[in-house]
């Protein structure tokens, strides 16, 4: 039964690299494929999809909803998620508009962001300090941020009309790709870090996988909860500066239905909903492919409507895959032990 | 056999005056809350004291109860339905597509028949595809808003106007007691009947308790969760027969934010959301206390966006109640 | 009672004076307790005797009433779990404390990750030091495998790796042999020793005397909250124990198995069913009037095949007939209605309602759901009968019917579960565990209910692990052992070590066929 050392050390290292990435590549490969194929078949079907001009547009849209996703799908590895995105996306971006008439872009998207971060943390207060059950409690949120924009634009659009540049945000290029598409690339990095490179990320993992071994193991719930959500919010806020960045007018009835977005990409990318793994990579896979889907129904002349319809029932078939390979897993488990 | 007294034994002496006020009134908070408000809105404000606010009160809180109701059961068994705005929309478009050609009666029935139906879909979606169902629910909806605006083309308001529909919204009995608050209480009666004294709501309640035991016991949970659904879905429709007719029109977003508002008036009405036990008492105080709420708001010349401000704060504080009276519980 | 006066050694645990009163109960009463370096001490006593309370305490997941705990001499108070992991105190339970997604090393190391100066993570330190705890313990599982593909066995050893890596010195074990098989409970055993060789106390909670007696060193009992005994294990017998456990001597329970004349009727007879991965080719016949005991080791496949004649599971091969009819059981319904119950295993997650009342609780199954229009709305009074019969029959305990399930004790709620599987009309029952969690003096009236049921006409099914309780009850014996049927005992056949053989998979000499 013992092995000699070395040999231990060298599959350690080896497994360690391989097994738990193994199984999200290969998670990933499916959208990534499904990705292809939705992309050669757009290509294919619908005339002026793969100009610079669209594809750089696609890419835009998918990486507002893929900053917001990859929060998303750090929440939902905890276990938890944020039904309330959409509406701090608006209101954010609304911060962002109205603040960028007095000061400078920086302070503004500095504001936003804040913003952001302070809702995020509310909600991860009230969930883990008075032990609500997050589904409620981002429900109720986003009511009410959403009657808050209400309130404070009184229905009325609100435009950039000082420091236009700040359009360059989402207009300008850096290497020739898309500035949205770096920001987007950056909070992938900087989150794939910390949830696969530090206790954080761990933690939040241990706490969707296992509640109780987190608590037992000196994990704080709640502190980690409340940086979550934070963290969440200010992904939510960052999209809402994106999106402000793109349309240079907003108004409070915007981002409905954003949430559903953000939870569509995180599990169409291969994250379970019972917590414990987050898979960031089919996140951004995902995003693309919703982005991509949408892009080439409006070349093709489909009324928007029907992406709504589109969106649900992708939503479904994402999640009834998901169940079905965890019932694959379980079964071929089963098998083998 | 010492053990099974170590099982019997009562808990010595009877707890303290405080903890006695403190559990009545977190057990009866929403009634006492709306006593309350009803109250000092009364005395502070003179047009809520009158009939026609009244009656307007109990109208406008028939809308989402009768939502409610059907929805206390389904959060009972311990599942959620996000689709409700949607279905209802749908459901007053489909009115306003049939009462031409087939009059007051067999449109109501068609449309209560299609919520049914509508219902039924998403339990199967819920329970075939083992699809969480806060998380299907949010899908059906965006299909069945999609599905409404492609009807209407767009968001078109499509009025109704049909005389013998309208009075079903604007009709009252004796003057005071309009016929949706009639409807509900009758609702209200027939899912109480249903939740408590019959062997479906045991089941109900089974399946909200502890899913795999009522697997391993026999029970047959699947069914049991699509029927909970369908009678969301007819609740719901029948709720958009009431608010098509009072609003004379119907469009697919004539309803948005009801989910938001029947699962607040079921929270703060005191089911737990965990399912296994609720009260249809509790669900029917808060609509009405939701329409308290809405009227003081309306009258006091609040903007009209302080409704979703609202909403969302008492749903948090209604939870918040249940986490502190659970807590009392085990205290 | 009075100060424990076996070993002079200075002890790493003791508790003086420990108290902890509930509200109108008082679940531990003035103990005395010591556990010393390097022991294994194993605590008994029945259901209710404060096993679990004590054992809670130590861990810091409740605080005691009155009395003091000390480690190593200095004296503790323990606010919370993590204080008394602090003080080097670790608690495996039966719930495994193992993030099911996260991999062994990053499961040992949960919480007390190594960080380099940016906050990441320091690979190749967690992978050194895992894989020097797994080497100790001779696990030879990769570091990088998630655990949710590790066997129960492998868990429980993760478990115990990472309890090592933190240098605990006392390590409490609840129950920790319930889900392993014969090799699995070998190898524990051998690390065990291990832990006592590095000087670890191990604090050893469970029912099973065969094994208390194989591997403890000091055994204490409990009884009533208070402690009755502590004693060196080569000083007692088992039937010391048990006296001390319930206060009196047990009746024999061979007194209780009369035999009773079968019908050559089968009620229940089942031919070459397979599941795969689980069974494969088992035939038997259940005779009206007959108990059939179902042993066999944790993957044996025993309570696949109950799960599976009750409908909850696809047989893939093979038949099934009731009363010479073949039938087909695709769901609980077509099992229900063919006269078939079981009763799970775990009544804990899978079998008791928490929220419903014990009535409740007790008459679920009784009606099929929309069998009969007539029969859609509860009859009050008629269920209050129904519910005052069984409770005299089983002798339920229980204030009252409409008392909720969760405040009866174990023995009480599991027979609130026998009862539920009477008040289900039928005939053929497989009853999973019956006695699990449940005390002594329980557990010997159910098995009394059994062949009194057996008595008056009901084909029982008893599938356990407790090979004891099959020797009670059993008219004759199935014994699984891989899926595959090892033999079937007649009831002269019956005999612990018959079994016990036949399930680790070995031959037993004569008539086995």
């Amino acid at each position: 039964m013992s092995n000699p050392p070395e040999l231990l050390n060298f599959r350690a290292i080896f497994s360690i690299a391989n097994a738990t990435r193994f199984i999200q590549v290969a998670e990933s490969l499916g959208v990534f494929a499904l990705l292809l194929i939705v992309v050669i078949s757009a290509s294919i079907i619908a005339p002026g999809f793969f100009t610079y001009t669209n594809l750089t547009n696609t890419l835009i849209i998918a990486s507002i909803t893929a900053v917001t996703g990859l929060g998303m799908t750090f929440a939902i590895a905890m276990g938890g998620f944020d039904l309330s995105v959409g509406s701090v996306q608006v209101l954010t971006a609304i911060v962002v508009t109205s603040l960028l008439s007095v000061i400078d872009p920086p302070l503004a998207i500095l504001g936003a962001l804040l913003t952001g971060l302070a809702l995020g943390l509310l909600n991860g207060a009230l969930i883990s300090k008075l032990r609500l059950p997050a589904f409620v409690v981002t429900f109720g949120m986003m009511s009410i941020v959403r009657g808050v924009a209400l309130l404070v634009t009184q229905g009325q659009s609100v435009m950039v009309t000082k420091h236009i540049e700040f359009g360059l945000l989402n207009n300008g290029k850096i290497l020739g790709l898309p500035v949205p598409f770096i920001i987007m690339m950056i909070v992938f990095v900087v989150l794939s870090a910390l949830l696969k490179h530090t206790p954080f990320g761990r933690h939040a993992c241990a706490i969707g996988g296992n509640r109780g071994a987190a608590i037992v193991s000196g994990v704080s719930i709640d502190r980690v909860t409340i940086a979550v959500f934070g963290l969440v919010g200010v992904t939510a806020a960052i999209s809402g500066v994106m999106l402000s960045s793109q349309l240079m007018i907003v108004d409070a009835t915007l981002g409905t239905g954003f949430e559903l977005q953000a939870i569509t990409v995180s599990v169409l990318g291969g994250t379970s909903l019972s917590g414990g793994h987050g898979n960031l990579v089919g996140t951004v896979f995902a995003a693309l492919l919703l982005a991509t889907i949408a892009s080439a129904l409006n070349i093709l002349k489909v009324v928007s409507f029907y992406q709504y319809l589109a969106l649900g029932i992708l939503l479904i078939f994402a999640l009834a895959i998901d169940t079905a390979r965890r019932a694959f897993i379980a079964k071929s488990l089963l098998s083998r032990a | 056999m010492d053990l099974s007294e170590t099982a019997n034994r009562k808990i010595d002496g009877q707890p303290s005056y405080g903890i006695s006020l403190l559990s009545f009134l977190t057990r009866y908070y929403i009634q006492s809350l709306l006593v309350v408000s009803v109250v000092i809105l009364g005395a502070v404000n003179p047009y809520f004291r009158t009939m026609a606010n009244l009656e307007n009160i109990l109208l406008q809180a028939s809308f989402a109860g009768i939502g409610a109701a059907g929805m206390t059961l389904l959060i009972v068994s311990g599942a959620f339905d996000l689709s409700v705005a949607g279905l209802l929309g749908l459901s007053g478009v489909l009115i306003s597509e049939l009462l031409p050609s087939l009059g007051v009666v067999l449109t109501v029935v068609a449309a209560l028949s299609f919520g049914v139906l509508l219902g039924l879909l998403n339990g199967l979606v819920v329970t075939k595809l083992r699809i969480p169902a806060f998380i299907a629910t949010l899908g059906m909806m965006n299909v069945y808003l999609a599905l409404a605006f492609i009807w209407t083309q767009g968001s078109r308001v499509i009025s109704v106007s049909d005389p013998d529909f309208n009075i079903l919204g604007t009709g009252t009995l004796i003057g005071v007691l309009p016929i949706p608050f009639l409807v509900m209480i009758i609702a209200y009666l027939v899912c109480y009947g249903i939740l408590n004294r019959s062997v479906y709501g045991r089941c109900l309640r089974a399946v909200g308790s502890s899913e795999i035991a009522a697997r391993t016991a026999g029970l047959p949970v699947d069914l049991i969760r699509i029927l909970a659904f369908a009678i969301v879905g007819g609740c719901t429709a029948l709720a958009g027969v009431f608010l098509t007719a009072e609003l004379s029109s119907a469009s697919a977003i004539m309803a948005t934010g009801y989910e938001l508002t029947v699962i607040a008036v079921v929270v703060i009405g005191g089911t737990s959301l965990k399912g296994g036990e609720g009260t249809l008492f509790g669900s029917f105080t808060g609509a009405l206390f939701f329409a308290v709420i809405s009227s003081a708001l309306n009258i006091l010349n609040v903007a009209a966006y302080w409704q979703y401000v609202v909403t969302g704060v008492f749903l948090i504080s209604a939870l918040g109640v249940q986490a502190l009276r659970s807590y009392i519980l085990v205290e | 009672m009075g100060a424990d006066q076996t070993s002079d050694q200075e002890p790493i645990l003791s508790l003086t004076g420990i108290s902890k009163q509930f509200p109108g109960v008082r679940a531990l009463d003035n103990i005395e307790f010591s556990l010393l370096a390097g022991e294994v001490h194993a605590l008994m006593g029945e259901n209710g005797a404060g096993k679990s309370t004590l054992i809670n305490i130590i861990s810091g997941l409740l605080q005691p009433t009155s009395g003091k705990i000390y480690v190593a001499g200095e004296e503790v108070v323990f606010a919370s779990a993590i204080q008394a992991q602090k003080a080097g105190i670790s608690t495996i339970t039966q719930e495994f404390n193992l993030v099911p997604q996260l991999t062994v090393a990053e499961n040992i190391f949960l919480g007390r990750e190594p960080t380099a100066r940016i906050g990441l993570l320091k690979w190749r330190e967690i992978k050194r030091r895992a894989s020097e705890v797994l080497n100790e313990l001779g696990l030879n599982v990769p570091l990088g495998q998630r655990v949710s593909y590790l066997s129960v066995g492998d868990r429980q050893l993760v478990e115990i790796a990472k309890a090592l890596s933190m240098e605990f010195r006392i390590i409490t074990m609840d129950e920790p042999t319930a889900a392993l098989n014969a090799a699995e409970v070998a190898r524990l055993f051998e690390i065990i020793e291990k832990l006592k060789e590095r000087g670890i106390a191990v604090l050893y909670v469970s029912h099973r005397l065969r094994e208390i007696f194989r591997i403890a060193d000091r055994v204490t009992v409990l009884r009533d909250g208070k402690r009755v005994d502590t004693r060196r294990r080569d000083e007692l017998t088992e039937d010391d124990v048990v006296t001390m456990m319930l206060g009196r001597a047990l009746r024999k329970e061979a007194t209780i198995y009369q035999a009773i004349p079968l019908s050559e009727q089968a009620a229940l007879s089942v031919k070459d069913i397979t599941l795969p991965g689980f069974i494969t080719d088992v035939s038997f016949d259940l005779r009206v009037g007959e108990v059939m005991g179902c042993a066999g080791l944790v993957g044996s496949g025993r309570y696949e095949l109950t799960r599976a004649l009750f409908g909850l599971q696809q047989i893939s091969g093979g038949d099934v007939e009731i009363k010479g009819r073949p039938v087909v059981l695709n769901s609980t319904s077509d099992a229900i209605r063919h006269g078939i119950y079981m009763l799970p295993e775990e009544r804990k997650v899978e079998g008791i309602f928490p929220d419903l009342t014990v009535r409740e609780n007790l008459l679920i199954s009784a009606k099929r759901l929309f069998r009969r229009l007539s029969e859609l709305l509860i009859n009050p009074r008629e269920e209050e009968k129904q519910y005052q019969g069984i409770r005299n029959s089983l002798d339920i305990r229980a204030s009252s019917s409409g008392q909720r399930m969760t405040k009866l004790s174990g023995g009480n709620q599991q027979k609130v579960m026998l009862g539920r599987a009477l008040m289900s009309n039928s005939r053929i029952l497989l009853l999973n565990e019956p006695t699990r969690g449940v005390d002594v003096g329980t557990r010997v009236e159910i098995h009394a209910v059994i062949r009194k049921l057996a008595q008056s006409g009901y084909s029982i099914v008893v599938s356990s692990s407790d090979i004891p309780e099959l020797v009670s009850v059993s008219d004759r014996c199935l014994v699984l052992s891989a899926g595959r049927t090892k033999g079937l005992l007649n009831r002269a056949q019956i005999t612990e070590d018959n079994i016990t053989a036949l399930a680790i998979g070995q031959e037993i000499t004569g008539d086995n066929r």
